[in-house]
């Protein structure tokens, strides 16, 4: 663990509201995309983005260092998450963020990032839509894996203590989340020299 | 697919995440070099991967970030940080039957109300996995008993009064249960500090354990005087090794007299009396048994006294 975080935490139990400002600048961007990447809506990743930071600051006393500070603030994220969307599946609520105007100005600014950049090409954008869509409609185990591994570059160790299970778990997972990705973007694997 | 392939397949994500040991590294290696078909495989899994990277990563709105630290800052100043006391409450609400277990049962019974043929499907489904679990708690609590029942006639035979029944190779030891004899005695029992030397001495003595009899041995006491007030009961319990007969109580004078308590009836008290057999390669066991027994006060009346 780097000296800064560790002075950060030191600061945190001491309730430093600085400390705690400078933690969430420091992670709330990877924050915000595992809870959206999870819920799947803006709201509800608001939600979860406040749970995690109020936990962290209300249970800095029980952060032990046994693990790296990210790793136990991924544990939060991926607990609140997980129990906000079983929450809402056992309740059968509908996500709050379909018509918000928060949700409208997030998906324009997304379009627009599209629309606005001249190097992408139609079917680039279209291969994007593609990839994302099938990210988003893997069951949730895979995709906790596929976004821990390959977007947010944890290893398989870190994945495994983040979702309490086995790293031989977190392989298998991963293995079947790809051959599931592979099924559903079959079109766009067949194409050789792929270049990102 | 061959046998082989379908082993070295199941490796081939770590594979191409560059994750396996050097030995295992080699071998699909070799693999790869005489199989066309494992290599087509690896081929459309590093291009899964490479797919990925088109993947447009969710962003939060304009503004939200400042947004979001005013709601944070907000809700912690409402709620601030928990004291170590309202950690302690929390958790015990918790232990306790939390509002979460409380919803929890209410969806259920809401659930088997509007669903009941969903719901009685699905604990017919899982019937079978209750069935084992009882009937794994059933052989592990029968199993648990007979090595009880067998452990127990092991070390005290059966029938009457195992203290007395005990093995020729054990010494018995008897003791008692102090607090629990006080505690019964209390109430009519006071010794007064300024006369510790006004006792009256009670003996059990014992024919047999389920049948206990008092017997009234010695009375030192003087005439009580007036103001003397008691002041509980003093130690009195003591173990006599001697004999058979167990000394448990020593009674004050003055406090039963001044008092108005009506004697006459027996004292009914539980004496919870520890057995502990040391045998001769020093190993001990022990057990405590309670017995009920009616305690005749002596006539303390203080016409007769007097």
């Amino acid at each position: 663990m780097e000296r800064t975080e560790c002075l950060l935490i030191e600061d945190l139990r001491a309730g430093d509201m600085t400390a705690l400002a400078v933690i969430v600048e420091k992670h709330k961007r990877h924050v915000y995309r595992l809870a959206f990447q999870i819920t799947k809506n803006h709201e509800d990743a608001n939600d979860v983005m406040q749970d995690t930071f109020l936990k962290v600051y209300e249970s800095i006393h029980s952060f032990r260092k046994e693990s790296a500070f990210e790793t136990w603030l991924y544990r939060i994220v991926v607990n609140q998450a997980i129990n906000l969307v079983k929450r809402r599946e056992r309740r059968r609520e509908a996500p709050l963020s379909g018509t918000t105007e928060t949700q409208i100005r997030s998906e324009l600014k997304r379009a627009s990032n599209f629309r606005n950049n001249p190097h992408l090409s139609v079917e680039r954008k279209e291969l994007q839509r593609h990839v994302t869509q099938a990210v988003n409609s893997l069951p949730i185990k895979h995709r906790m894996v596929v976004i821990l591994h390959e977007f947010e570059g944890l290893t398989h160790p870190k994945i495994a203590s983040i979702l309490n299970c086995s790293e031989g778990t977190v392989r298998s997972r991963l293995h079947y989340a790809r051959k599931k990705l592979r099924e559903r973007l079959k079109s766009y694997v067949e194409l050789t020299n792929l270049s990102p | 697919m061959k046998p082989q392939c379908r082993s070295v397949q199941r490796y081939l994500s770590d594979y191409i995440d560059c994750t396996l040991s050097r030995g295992q590294t080699v071998a699909i290696a070799q693999h790869l070099g005489i199989c066309r078909g494992c290599r087509k495989e690896v081929k459309s899994l590093r291009n899964t991967k490479a797919l990925l990277h088109y993947y447009v990563p969710p962003t939060p709105p304009d503004g939200y970030d400042s947004l979001f630290w005013q709601q944070l800052q907000r809700v912690i100043e409402e709620r601030p940080r928990p004291t170590w006391w309202r950690r302690l409450v929390e958790s015990f609400l918790f232990v306790a039957g939390s509002p979460r277990i409380f919803d929890r049962c209410c969806f259920f019974l809401n659930s088997l109300i509007r669903h009941p043929v969903q719901w009685s499907w699905r604990w017919a489904r899982l019937s079978p996995a209750y069935a084992v679990i009882f009937l794994v708690m059933l052989t592990t609590l029968l199993v648990y008993q007979g090595f009880q029942t067998s452990r127990n006639e092991r070390l005290y035979p059966p029938g009457a009064p195992q203290f007395l029944n005990a093995p020729p190779s054990y010494h018995a030891h008897v003791e008692m249960d102090r607090n629990l004899v006080r505690d019964n005695l209390k109430k009519i029992a006071t010794i007064s500090p300024s006369s510790p030397n006004r006792f009256v001495h009670k003996t059990l003595r014992q024919s047999n354990l389920t049948d206990l009899t008092t017997e009234y041995l010695d009375w030192n006491g003087n005439p009580p005087t007036s103001g003397n007030d008691g002041e509980g009961l003093k130690e009195i319990i003591t173990h006599d090794s001697s004999s058979d007969s167990l000394v448990f109580a020593q009674l004050s004078t003055p406090e039963p007299y001044l008092s108005r308590e009506d004697y006459s009836q027996p004292l009914r008290a539980v004496i919870n009396i520890s057995y502990r057999f040391e045998r001769k390669d020093n190993r001990s066991s022990s057990f405590t048994s309670g017995v009920l027994a009616d305690v005749q006060l002596p006539d303390l009346s203080l016409e007769k006294i007097l």
